[in-house]
């Protein structure tokens, strides 16, 4: 029995070892890319943003807040952190994470809400996390989410093997999506250059809004926490193509949400739902999204208008205190 | 909990860790250790069916001690009778009521059956463990085996975790004897094991699981396939089911050598017979052996007229075939398996080819080759039937075969290097219990090169823990 469990514990250590040198290589991989998402979260992990502003939110805060543009107007030094296709859970948890790799405290957040803040995140763009799943604080958090195994987090190259085709693709440049150095991003934001492609909107009946409680709360956590810290927040709902917004069941409900959540934080709402912005589809790449230019002269506005209600920071007190709706 | 689950990679060195080093002091601890484990391994799909199998095992346990006590009256056929009443009444319960009662309401009802069926879950492996438990009180009311008053004994041997939901179907003659005695570790048969779980793994998730995207893929959309799809499709099915279900023996019998436990052979490199009686000494031998023990033997055997011999063959593989499951399927499986027999059986040739195949040689001889693919083809065209959800699906399936275009071949290559290195192992090793008895090898570097290597293939195909076809059954 000796000779049988030393043997066996060797064999096994052999494969650990080998198992966990892997790991490390193909983690080391995933470090070096300065493209979406793990681009992102790369210069989290290195901790050292030293930003005054933060943008959170979905893929609308990724690719429609340029923060070269609000650096340039408000004087400050922001940060996108907005994720595709995540909602406010997952947000939150890249915020904490931001947080605790001691990356600068920010004055303002820029959170960017839309129908699809209060939903659940269904496990898109899963791998994004998967290089940084050795973090145990992120694994706890994320496996709530995204249903990541205990296995993830502490056998080698476990979490790597459900991704084998992507992981393969990312390591030898060839996936589109995260290697194509078009889409390197600039402090976290994604410049994305399309042209405008209706088909998803002409698919699409009604569009609802997401009210799952377990997001409310945890919008509500996150903005107490900014409270007690100090750290003003402000709410901001981007352009979206006015065809899309015809088809919002109940838009006066979502509003009403919304309004409940910020009043007893005192959080504004900047709404840019019908600028004129969102009424040209030249501006837009589809229903949701602005492109280049759309996301140009959406944060040149956006900036602009920080600036004059004194809500950048710098200024000790906005200018209105309730109401801010544009 | 899966074999190919990380549960039960932690599962199982725990229970090994404490069988051997805790309650190892005497054969009580070790088989109420047993029981336990092999509860919490069959709960952990579904607690309440806890109280099935254990009620089954009380009662086939309960019936040996009375039909030994009331051993020369009638009595013990009573109870006899009885307690095969009542395992094959659970059995059909769950497995076969809503099978009926839907065959009834489309007889006499119009199809109207919605107040008839039950909707009951089948309890995983209970058609493996009714046998295994209907096979004790058997033996024992034929005085083959002494019944045991142990009722831990008894529990250990019904419920023995690695063969408990897909078998092999042990016999309470080879089995329960092995929980009678003390237990010592052998190292040679604890590192067979290891090996035995490893080839069983490959043949599992590296070979059945990605043959498994094809077929499905394949099998539902059937209809929209050309001629060469659906051959490629039919002989992945064949190879997956294999892989499938002896991958799940060769873990079972893997892990219970680990616990000093022998269990019977399952399969003998089935796709190298030479005709159908062959394959069917090598294809699921547990459960063949006991249709051939239970029912063919008592009815007559092949020791009968020409006439019984027949019926014997028909009702064999019908029964076969219906313990798979209640579809129809399943029954003109067994039908057609007894048309490719009986020309065998009538004619005395059905115990023609008892060696192996190419016996002392590399190769097969060309008629051996022939031989070979041939029952290879028959049997595919069987897993057609087997696998397709309705008979007319099956014909269907089997009509647009001739029509032949340019196969679908996506992933096929990987699976095609898959499938040729396990046939090429099972080969070389074919007179050995198994792919990876590699005993006769000297060098340590040399046996860990392989280990590893399969082990990073498992890595490389490995899609998440796919359940295994036979749990249905």
């Amino acid at each position: 029995m000796k000779k049988f469990l030393l043997r066996t514990i060797l064999f096994f250590s052999i494969l650990y070892l080998l198992a966990w040198s892997v790991d490390i290589w193909i983690t080391h991989q995933f470090k070096k890319l300065e493209s979406s998402p793990f681009g992102n979260w790369n210069d989290i992990y290195s901790s050292d943003i030293q930003s005054d502003v933060l943008i959170m939110g979905s893929s609308r805060a990724y690719v429609q807040f340029n923060p070269r543009i609000l650096d340039s107007v408000l004087h400050v030094n922001s940060y996108n952190l907005g994720m595709n296709g995540r909602a406010v859970e997952s947000q939150v948890i890249k915020y904490h994470t931001y947080r605790r790799k001691h990356n600068a405290k920010p004055k303002l957040i820029l959170f960017e809400i839309y129908q699809g803040t209060l939903d659940t995140s269904n496990g898109f763009d899963r791998i994004q996390f998967v290089p940084y799943l050795k973090d145990p604080v992120l694994w706890n958090d994320i496996r709530k989410v995204d249903d990541f195994s205990w296995a993830d987090c502490f056998i080698p190259c476990w979490r790597y093997s459900h991704y084998k085709k992507d992981v393969t693709d990312i390591i030898m440049g060839k996936s589109v999506y995260y290697c194509d150095p078009r889409y390197t991003l600039y402090k976290g934001f994604c410049d994305f250059d399309k042209p405008w492609d209706g088909s998803r909107l002409a698919k699409i009946d009604t569009l609802h809004y997401s009210r799952i409680p377990s997001a409310i709360q945890e919008l509500n956590r996150f903005l107490q926490e900014c409270k007690e810290e100090d750290i003003r927040v402000v709410f901001v709902m981007a352009p979206y193509y006015v065809g899309a917004t015809q088809k919002i069941d109940d838009i006066d409900g979502m509003y009403n949400l919304f309004y409940s959540i910020t009043e007893p934080y005192q959080i504004p709402i900047m709404d840019y739902t019908y600028d004129p912005l969102s009424c040209d589809t030249a501006y837009f790449y589809n229903n949701t999204h602005l492109n280049r230019k759309g996301a140009t002269l959406f944060s040149l506005k956006l900036a602009h208008d920080l600036d004059s209600l004194h809500l950048a920071p710098g200024y000790a007190k906005p200018k209105y205190v309730r109401k801010y709706d544009l | 909990m899966l074999f190919n689950s990380l549960e039960f990679a932690i599962f199982l060195p725990i229970v090994f860790l404490l069988y051997w080093f805790v309650f190892n002091r005497n054969v009580k601890g070790q088989n109420l250790f047993i029981v336990m484990a092999s509860y919490i391994f069959y709960g952990w799909w579904d607690w309440r069916f806890l109280f099935l199998i254990a009620f089954t095992s009380f009662c086939s346990w309960g019936s040996g001690l009375l039909i030994d006590k009331y051993r020369h009256h009638r009595t013990a056929t009573i109870i006899h009778i009885l307690n095969i009443v009542l395992n094959l009444g659970v059995l059909a319960l769950f497995k076969y009521y809503d099978f009926f009662a839907d065959s009834f309401a489309r007889l006499f009802l119009h199809g109207n059956s919605d107040k008839l069926l039950l909707h009951l879950i089948l309890p995983v492996g209970i058609s493996f463990y009714t046998f295994q438990a209907l096979s004790y009180s058997i033996d024992v009311y034929r005085q083959k085996l002494e019944p045991t008053r142990d009722i831990i004994q008894f529990f250990a041997f019904v419920s023995f975790f690695p063969q408990l939901v897909a078998g092999p179907i042990e016999r309470a003659t080879n089995l329960l004897p092995q929980f009678e005695k003390p237990r010592t570790f052998d190292y040679t048969q604890g590192v067979d094991g290891m090996r035995q779980i490893l080839w069983g793994l490959f043949k599992k998730v590296a070979v059945a699981d990605t043959c498994a995207v094809y077929v499905d893929l394949v099998f539902e959309n059937y209809q929209y396939q050309n001629g060469s799809t659906l051959i490629i499709a039919a002989i992945l099915f064949a190879i997956q089911i294999y892989g499938d279900f002896s991958g799940y023996s060769d873990i079972a019998i893997g892990t219970a050598k680990l616990f000093g436990i022998k269990l019977m052979r399952n399969f003998r490199n089935p796709y190298f017979s030479r005709d159908i009686a062959e394959f069917w000494r090598r294809w699921h031998i547990s459960l063949t052996t006991w249709f051939r023990d239970y029912v063919y033997i008592p009815l007559g055997g092949s020791r009968v007229s020409k006439g019984n011999i027949i019926r014997n063959t028909f009702i064999i593989f019908l029964l076969s075939g219906f313990w798979h499951g209640a579809n129809w399927t399943f029954i003109a499986w067994g039908t057609y398996h007894a048309f490719l027999f009986l020309p065998l059986i009538l004619t005395g040739k059905n115990r023609k080819y008892l060696n192996e195949v190419a016996e002392s040689r590399l190769l097969p001889s060309l008629k051996e080759t022939g031989q070979m693919l041939l029952t290879f083809i028959l049997v595919t065209i069987g897993w057609i039937i087997f696998r397709s959800d309705s008979i007319s699906q099956a014909w269907q399936y089997i009509t647009l075969i001739p029509h032949l275009g340019i196969p679908y071949t996506e992933g096929l290559l990987t699976n095609a290097l898959l499938i040729i290195g396990m046939f090429f192992v099972e080969w070389l090793q074919r007179t050995r219990e198994h792919g990876l008895d590699l005993q006769f090898l000297n060098s340590h570097i040399l046996k860990f090169s392989i280990y590893y290597i399969i082990i990073i293939i498992l890595f490389f195909v490995q899609k998440g823990a796919e359940s295994f076809i036979y749990f249905q059954f």
